[in-house]
C-alpha cells in the first residue's frame, strides 16, 4: 500500500510538471515576444518595400501574371488539368474584373496579390510561426519547411491572397526556374515580392517589370510600381505620400503596403478628362 | 446499498469482435486514405481555394463540443457533488478523453503536413489561438487521464483535484475553439464575440445527450440494468442547456440579419434557399432544437426514456447542422476584398463555391467516427469503465468493502471488486 501510495504520488507530480511545463511554455514565449516587441519593433524601419497600383493605367493585359507563374514556379493546373482544377489552381497575382453596384458604371481592371501587411492576420493566426514579416523590408514571407498546412491563415487573410498547395507542379524541376524553390505539397503559398531577387539593390519583382516592359510596348503608363516607401526620392512613396492611394478593406487596420490609386469611378473620369 | 464495482467488459461475443473489427477496418482506411491525400495533395477532396477548412473541421468542432458533455455528467459526482452520478463517472470521463482523440485526429489527420505533428510543441506562436490550443488540449487530455487514473484508485480527494482541473481546462478548450474562428474578423461569418459561449453550450448540450444514448446503449449490450432516473435528471438539465443554445443560436443570427456588414451572409444560408438553408432550419432548428425541447417539454413525453433518447440524438444531429453552419459557409461565400463591388477572376473571385466532400473524405470521416468506436471497445474491455449495475441512489462508502478475488483485478489496483464480466 506504501508502495502504491508513492508511486501515485509521484505519477501525479509528474503529471502536475508535465502540465505546468505545458501551460509554462507558451507563457515564457509570450514574455519573450513581448520584450522583443517593445525594442524591436518601436524602431520605424528605414526600409519597408511596398507596391501601387494604378487602376487608370492597368489594360487587364495579364501579362503580370504570366510573369509571375514563370518567376515563382506558380503552376497553370487549370490549363493542364482542365476545368475542375480551377478551384484548386494557385494564383500569386490575378487580375480581376471589377464593377462598382452602381448604375453606369464601368467593369474595369484590378491586380490583386498579397497586400504585405504591417499588421497581419496571417502572421499573427500562424500555429508555428511559418508565416513572418522579414525584418529587415517588411516582406510577408512563408517558411515552407515549418507550414504544418493548417491552413488558419489562408481563412484569417481578409484578401484571399493565400491558398494552399493543392497539386504538384506538372512542369519538370529542370524546367522550372532554378532560383525559386519548387511548391511544397499540402502548405500555404502566396506572393513574396519575388523575394529572392535582390530587390534592395533596385530589381523589382517579375510582374513589375512585366507590367512596366508592356506598357513601354503600348506607350502607356505603368500600373505598377514597387519600391522603399520610406525613400522619398521613389516613386511609390511619393504616390503614397500624396496621400491619393486607397488601401484595400482599411476600416481592419491591418495596414497593407499594397496601395491602389483610381479606385473610384470619378477618379478615374477626372484622370481621363485631365490626362 | 449501491452497487459500486466496476468491471471490464468481456468482449468475448461474435458482436464484441465484429464491431472491433469493423471499427479497426475503418480506421486503417482512415490511415490509409490520410496517407493518400497527403503524399497525392489536396486535390483529391472536395477543398478550394476558397474552401480550405471542410468536414475534418466540423468533425473536430464536433467532437471537442461532445467531449465537454461527457465531462460535465462525469463531473456531476466529484465537483458538483451530485453523488449519485458517481456510477458513471468513469465512463464517461473515459468518454471525455476519446472524444478528444477523436478530435485531434480529425484536426492533424486534416493538416497538409501531418508529418510535422511535433513541430507546434517548440515552434509557438502565442499570438496564435490554434498555436495555444495544442497545448490546451493536451493539458485537458493529460489530465482527463489522470483524472480517470484517479477514479479508479478510488481517491476521492485526486479525483475533485483532478475532476475540478478537467472542468476548467476543459473551459479554455471549448471557449478556445470558439475564439479559433471567432476572431476572424475578415470574414464577416465569423468575427463574433458570442460565438465561443454558444460554442460551450452546444457543447454541454450536445455531449450530454450522447453521452446518455451512449451509456443507454453500452448499459443495454453489457446486459446492465441503468436506472431511468438518470435520464429523468440528465434530460433535465440538457433541456435546461439547449434552451439557451436556441436562444445564443437565434440572437446571434438576429443581430447578423440586422447588421448591413453580416448581412449578405446570414440571408444566404437562411433563406438561399440552398444546402445551409436546409440545414439551418430542418436540422439545427426543426430537428436539434425545436422537435427536442418539446419532447422534453411535453408531460406525455418528457419521461419516457425512449422519447428522451430520441430527442438526445435529434439533439447531436441538430448541433452537428450547427457545427457545419459554424465551419462552412463563412468560407463558401464569396469574400467581400473590395465592399461595393463586384469581382471575377480566374481565382473564383466574386463567387460562392460550394463544397462538396469527395470519396476519399467520406473515407476519412468514417475512419474518425470508427476511431471513437474502436477506442471506446477497447477501453470498455482493457479498463474497469462500467458499474455493475447503474443505480441512482447515494452511494455508501465501503472502503473496507472485500474485492473479489480475480486475476483482473491486480492490474487495476484497489478498485472495488470486479464484476463477473457481462459479455457485450
Amino acid at each position: 500500500m506504501a508502495n502504491d501510495s508513492m508511486d501515485r504520488r509521484t505519477f501525479l507530480k509528474l503529471g502536475g510538471l508535465i502540465a505546468a511545463a505545458g501551460a509554462a511554455m507558451p507563457a515564457s514565449q509570450l514574455l519573450v515576444t513581448s520584450t522583443m516587441a517593445s525594442t524591436g519593433t518601436s524602431t520605424k524601419k528605414s526600409l519597408q518595400f511596398a507596391m501601387t497600383v494604378n487602376l487608370n493605367n492597368c489594360d487587364g493585359c495579364k501579362e503580370c501574371e504570366k510573369a509571375c507563374r514563370e518567376e515563382n514556379n506558380v503552376p497553370d493546373l487549370q490549363a493542364t488539368y482542365g476545368e475542375d482544377a480551377a478551384r484548386y489552381t494557385p494564383y500569386w497575382i490575378r487580375v480581376a474584373k471589377m464593377k462598382q453596384d452602381l448604375p453606369g458604371t464601368e467593369e474595369r481592371d484590378i491586380p490583386l496579390l498579397c497586400q504585405h501587411c504591417s499588421d497581419p492576420p496571417c502572421v499573427h493566426v500562424c500555429v508555428t510561426k511559418a508565416s513572418f514579416v522579414r525584418e529587415r523590408d517588411g516582406i510577408v514571407l512563408i517558411d515552407e519547411h515549418r507550414c504544418i498546412g493548417c491552413r488558419y491563415c489562408v481563412i484569417a487573410c481578409p484578401f484571399r491572397a493565400r491558398t494552399i498547395v493543392f497539386r504538384d507542379n506538372p512542369m519538370p524541376r529542370d524546367e522550372q526556374n532554378s532560383k525559386v524553390p519548387a511548391m511544397m505539397l499540402g502548405v500555404a503559398t502566396k506572393c513574396t515580392f519575388c523575394a529572392h531577387k535582390d530587390l534592395e539593390g533596385g530589381e523589382m519583382p517579375a510582374c513589375v517589370d512585366a507590367c512596366q516592359k508592356h506598357m513601354k510596348e503600348v506607350k502607356g503608363k505603368p500600373a505598377l510600381e514597387f519600391g522603399n516607401r520610406n525613400d522619398h526620392n521613389e516613386k511609390v512613396a511619393r504616390q503614397i505620400a500624396d496621400g491619393e492611394v486607397q488601401e484595400l478593406r482599411a476600416n481592419l487596420e491591418v495596414k497593407p503596403n499594397v496601395y491602389y490609386l483610381g479606385l473610384s469611378k470619378q477618379e478615374a473620369l477626372l484622370e481621363k478628362v485631365l490626362g | 446499498m449501491a452497487n459500486y464495482y466496476f468491471s471490464r467488459i468481456e468482449g468475448k461475443s461474435g458482436s464484441y469482435w465484429a464491431a472491433t473489427a469493423i471499427c479497426a477496418g475503418l480506421v486503417l482506411g482512415w490511415l490509409v486514405a490520410t496517407l493518400i491525400r497527403f503524399l497525392k495533395g489536396y486535390y483529391l477532396t472536395g477543398m478550394s481555394n476558397s474552401v480550405t477548412w471542410a468536414g475534418d473541421k466540423v468533425i473536430f468542432v464536433l467532437f471537442v463540443g461532445l467531449s465537454a458533455g461527457s465531462l460535465m455528467i462525469s463531473g456531476l459526482a466529484v465537483i458538483f457533488k451530485q453523488k449519485e452520478y458517481k456510477v458513471l463517472s468513469r465512463v464517461a470521463a473515459f468518454n471525455s478523453v476519446m472524444f478528444m482523440i477523436g478530435a485531434l485526429g480529425a484536426l492533424i489527420s486534416g493538416w497538409g503536413r501531418p508529418d510535422r505533428i511535433f513541430l507546434p510543441f517548440y515552434m509557438i506562436n502565442p499570438r496564435s489561438l490554434l498555436s495555444l490550443n495544442a497545448f490546451i488540449y493536451m493539458s485537458y487530455i493529460t489530465i482527463g487521464i489522470l483524472y480517470l487514473w484517479a477514479q479508479f484508485k478510488e481517491n476521492d480527494r485526486w479525483t475533485t483535484v483532478m475532476g475540478s482541473a478537467a472542468v476548467i481546462a476543459a473551459v479554455f478548450v471549448h471557449s478556445g475553439t470558439g475564439f479559433i474562428f471567432g476572431i476572424i474578423n475578415g470574414r464577416d461569418m465569423y468575427f463574433s464575440s458570442i460565438t465561443p459561449l454558444a460554442f460551450v453550450i452546444a457543447a454541454l448540450s450536445s455531449g450530454t445527450a450522447l453521452a446518455m444514448v451512449m451509456l443507454h446503449l453500452t448499459f443495454k449490450y453489457t446486459k446492465r440494468p441503468l436506472d431511468q432516473r438518470f435520464f429523468l435528471q440528465l434530460s433535465k438539465i440538457m433541456l435546461g442547456l439547449m434552451i439557451f443554445v436556441f436562444y445564443l443560436v437565434t440572437i446571434e443570427h438576429l443581430t447578423h440579419l440586422y447588421d448591413p456588414e453580416f448581412q449578405y451572409g446570414e440571408k444566404f444560408v437562411m433563406f438561399g434557399g440552398n444546402f445551409f438553408t436546409f440545414v439551418f432550419w430542418i436540422q439545427l432548428y426543426l430537428v436539434g432544437l425545436i422537435i427536442p425541447i418539446f419532447i422534453l417539454f411535453n408531460p406525455k413525453t418528457k419521461g419516457r426514456i425512449g422519447w428522451i433518447l430520441a430527442a438526445s440524438v435529434m439533439h447531436v444531429i441538430g448541433v452537428l447542422g450547427e457545427r457545419i453552419i459554424f465551419v462552412l459557409p463563412g468560407q463558401v461565400l464569396k469574400q467581400p476584398i473590395m465592399p461595393g463591388y463586384e469581382l471575377t477572376s480566374g481565382f473564383q473571385d466574386g463567387m460562392n463555391i460550394m463544397y462538396i466532400p469527395r470519396l476519399i473524405e467520406w473515407i476519412q470521416y468514417a475512419g474518425i467516427f470508427a476511431l471513437i468506436g474502436l477506442v471506446y471497445l477497447l477501453g470498455l474491455k482493457l479498463l474497469p469503465l462500467m458499474p455493475r449495475e447503474g443505480i441512482f441512489v447515494k452511494p455508501v462508502h465501503h472502503e473496507e468493502e472485500p474485492a473479489e478475488e480475480t486475476g483482473e483485478e491486480e492490474s487495476v489496483g484497489n478498485v472495488e471488486g470486479m464484476a463477473e464480466g457481462a459479455g457485450a
